[in-house]
């Protein structure tokens, strides 16, 4: 019966484990493939160039700033996201009058699409006409222009993207808060201890399964920013605010070196896998078992 | 557990680099006859009249395709000649018994091509947009054989063709690269535009708009400022360094092309673009040259003063051809593919395909019309009275002695330079220093050699 039971489970992946090789493992190793030509990526002729494109991945001056980028987008997204969702959870888990109306209202940027978002905000940060220089014009000051520095932009880019993002975090962690019994939260307040205390010292080892859910989902889905940074910047000024998503788009679709951007991709692959491995098993291993 | 979380994790990771993958010559440059607008009108109505006579003789025998349906892929939008490219497709289906789907690809029409491309899922029938030799040519039909081919002009022909190469679209129009400018601005600052013939001018007519409290220029640091009057400085006959021999023979040092660079640096210094250069885009462009802050581009198609005045019609926009060097000098106009057609070499509908490419050459005047540009097939009638003809037919009756050059990039630089000579527009605009614009240049010049040697294997 059980061994039935787990057959007929295992039918129901098939459909999933079937669209996961069409779309992710067949293009991988299409990808591994591709990296080791040369190609305009569209032409009939393809030259095997062996190694060479992950060498000039050590030598491309423009690599470093766009890996330190996008581990900008990464780590500085994943940590403001999950601090101001857990923040806006904790507001939202209270029972005040139109606490509805202020989940929809911070959930509601996730439904913009992250280009529409960025055009959106270049317009708030533009030079000429941008809205937040007409209201320092009120003030008195001139126009800024925002973008000049692109560690600016940088920061400005990672700020947009995790107020965007910032519900989906709130929604995970107030379902994570509302599974926590109020029993336990009872007991700690006739034990005197105190909202700090109870935050630290049961809500939060509790959270931690949501905590995992959320720091790894918005990490990759960070790194792999890029919809957010074309319509904000478009990795202006001179390539500099640029993620590795959107290079490897450039190197392949503009400069037309499809193997150089398949290596690029692979880099990128890695990177993700370095820097989300040991991040997901430190949480695991911090989950608490009820 | 831990088996499993690496799993998960891999395959999360894996559709980055898979997202990526799933995606997936230069002929020597060629020589275009010089021509004026002119000279075309000239022969036009008797060209006319003749391939309506051969289009007559054709109507006697309609071929049927028994059904055939066809997919053509466009990036035309509804205000810009869908609608009427929609409507010749459909009269065409009618008359042949067939049915051309149109997919609209918008700004996504290069990329997605590339991935059609890639995996030979090509339409029976591409816009070419510049590219039916470089980039598209393998794909497509030679037509130079084609009986409409005769009454393309020999602008066209030489763009089409090249250095003597098979030509692979039907073009209807050529699209121009020039200035554009907010007249009615330059008229309140006391500035007559058509004064201006040479860059000092344009030096000077920026003083005095900074001094007025405007910047001068709108544009937005891209390609086009790079390559577009290039050669006004370094290639045509009237340039103070005509180095055209040196860059189509692949040895060309470049050291002419620090002219570009010195009177970009100078405008930006002096205040001359925007403080924002390095990170606007064409709308941010087309915003500030329709609200009057600033007054004009330095390259830029020259259907864009229609644009223009469809965004802001309180103020006139005209457009010019590109200033010269030195006083007295030809003035030049780049001219490029603009509304151009080719057909899938491997088309399971190439009869139908082609055939529809002789009906758009003498129906596809109302298209033409409405896309815009300069008149390169005779045998069409186009009406000049749309806004985007009346933008090109003033610049060709206000400049008629502008000599129609082929796109400096097109003409004389390797394939693969375009994107090239972005991203050196993005290292200029945000650094105009002594060392940055050597540093500029090294990389045009690293590049150039790398494409034209890639280009050219056996030397």
């Amino acid at each position: 019966m059980r061994k039935k039971k787990k057959r007929s489970l295992m039918l129901m992946t098939l459909p999933g484990i079937f669209l996961i090789c069409i779309f992710v493992i067949i293009p991988l190793i299409n990808g591994v493939r591709i990296s080791f030509y040369t190609w305009n990526g569209y032409g009939k002729v393809m030259k095997f160039v062996g190694l060479d494109n992950f060498k000039a991945l050590f030598t491309d001056m423009r690599l470093p700033r766009i890996t330190v980028n996008t581990l900008i987008y990464g780590f500085g997204s994943c940590l403001l996201e999950n601090v101001l969702g857990l923040a806006a959870a904790l507001f939202v888990a209270e029972k005040f009058r139109g606490r509805n109306g202020i989940r929809a209202i911070l959930y509601m940027p996730i439904m913009i699409s992250g280009f529409i978002m960025g055009k959106i905000m270049s317009y708030v940060f533009t030079l000429d006409n941008g809205v937040l220089n007409d209201l320092l014009a009120v003030f008195g000051t001139g126009p800024v222009y925002w973008m000049k520095n692109s560690w600016i932009s940088s920061l400005i880019i990672t700020v947009v993207n995790s107020w965007q993002y910032m519900g989906l975090c709130m929604l995970i962690y107030l379902a994570g808060l509302q599974n926590i019994s109020s029993s336990y939260l009872d007991a700690a307040a006739i034990d005197g201890a105190s909202g700090w205390q109870q935050f630290f010292k049961i809500k939060l080892p509790l959270l931690i399964p949501a905590i995992t859910t959320c720091v790894i989902t918005n990490l990759i889905n960070s790194l792999k920013l890029y919809e957010l940074v074309v319509g904000l910047t478009n990795g202006g000024p001179n390539r500099e605010t640029m993620s590795l998503s959107q290079y490897i788009q450039v190197l392949y679709f503009d400069d037309e070196k499809a193997g150089y951007a398949a290596a690029a991709g692979i880099f990128l692959f890695l990177l993700i896998m370095v820097l989300s491995l040991p991040i997901n098993r430190f949480l695991r291993s911090r989950e608490v078992q009820l | 557990m831990k088996k499993r979380n690496f799993v998960a994790l891999s395959l999360c990771a894996a559709m980055t680099a898979s997202s990526l993958a799933a995606c997936g010559s230069s002929a020597p440059a060629q020589t275009v006859e010089e021509s004026t607008a002119k000279s075309e009108e000239s022969t036009e109505s008797a060209e006319t009249q003749a391939a309506a006579e051969t289009a007559a003789d054709a109507a006697d025998t309609v071929e049927d395709f028994g059904g055939a349906e066809l997919e053509m892929v466009t990036r035309l939008s509804t205000d810009g000649g869908l609608t009427e490219l929609k409507a010749l497709c459909d009269s065409f289906g009618e008359k042949y018994n067939c049915t051309i789907t149109l997919t609209e690809y918008g700004n996504e029409y290069e990329s997605i091509l590339k991935t059609r491309m890639a995996s030979n899922e090509m339409p029976d029938l591409l816009e070419t947009h510049g590219w039916s030799r470089l980039r598209y040519g393998e794909y497509l039909e030679p037509v130079q054989n084609e009986s409409w081919y005769q009454y393309q002009s020999d602008v066209a022909k030489g763009v089409l063709e090249g250095d003597g190469e098979d030509a692979y679209a039907l073009m209807l129009t050529a699209s121009v690269v020039g200035m554009v400018w907010n007249k009615t601005v330059c008229e309140e600052n006391g500035i007559d535009l058509y004064a201006v013939e040479t860059y000092d001018d344009v030096i000077e007519v920026c003083q005095k708009l900074i001094d007025a409290g405007l910047v001068p220029i709108g544009s937005r640091g891209s390609a086009d400022d790079m390559a577009d009057f290039a050669g006004v400085f370094c290639s045509y006959p009237d340039a103070p360094s005509p180095d055209a021999a040196a860059q189509l023979d692949g040895s060309w040092d470049w050291a002419s092309y620090k002219q570009v660079t010195e009177l970009w640096a100078k405008l930006i210094d002096m205040g001359a673009l925007w403080e924002d250069v390095a990170t606007m885009d064409s709308t941010a462009t087309k915003d500030r040259i329709t609200s009057g802050s600033s007054v004009f581009t330095m390259a830029n198609g020259i259907g864009l003063a229609a644009t223009y005045a469809k965004t802001n019609p309180e103020y006139e926009y005209v457009s010019t051809p590109f200033p010269a060097v030195t006083e007295g000098a030809k003035r030049y106009a780049g001219c490029g593919e603009g509304y151009a057609v080719g057909v899938y070499n491997e088309s399971e509908h190439k009869d139908a395909a082609m055939k529809f490419l002789e009906y758009m050459a003498t129906e596809g005047g109302e298209l033409a019309s409405v896309v815009g540009g300069y008149q390169v097939i005779s045998s069409i009638e186009m009406d000049n009275t749309t806004p985007v003809q009346q933008a090109y037919q003033r610049t060709m009756d206000e400049f008629p002695d502008t000599v129609y050059v082929n796109l400096w990039d097109r003409e004389y630089m390797p394939n693969g330079m375009w994107s090239v000579f972005s991203e050196a527009a993005g290292m200029l605009f945000s650094d105009t220093s002594e060392e940055n614009q050597q540093q500029v240049i090294a990389y045009l010049k690293t590049a150039y050699d790398e494409k034209y040697a890639a280009d050219h294997p056996e030397q």
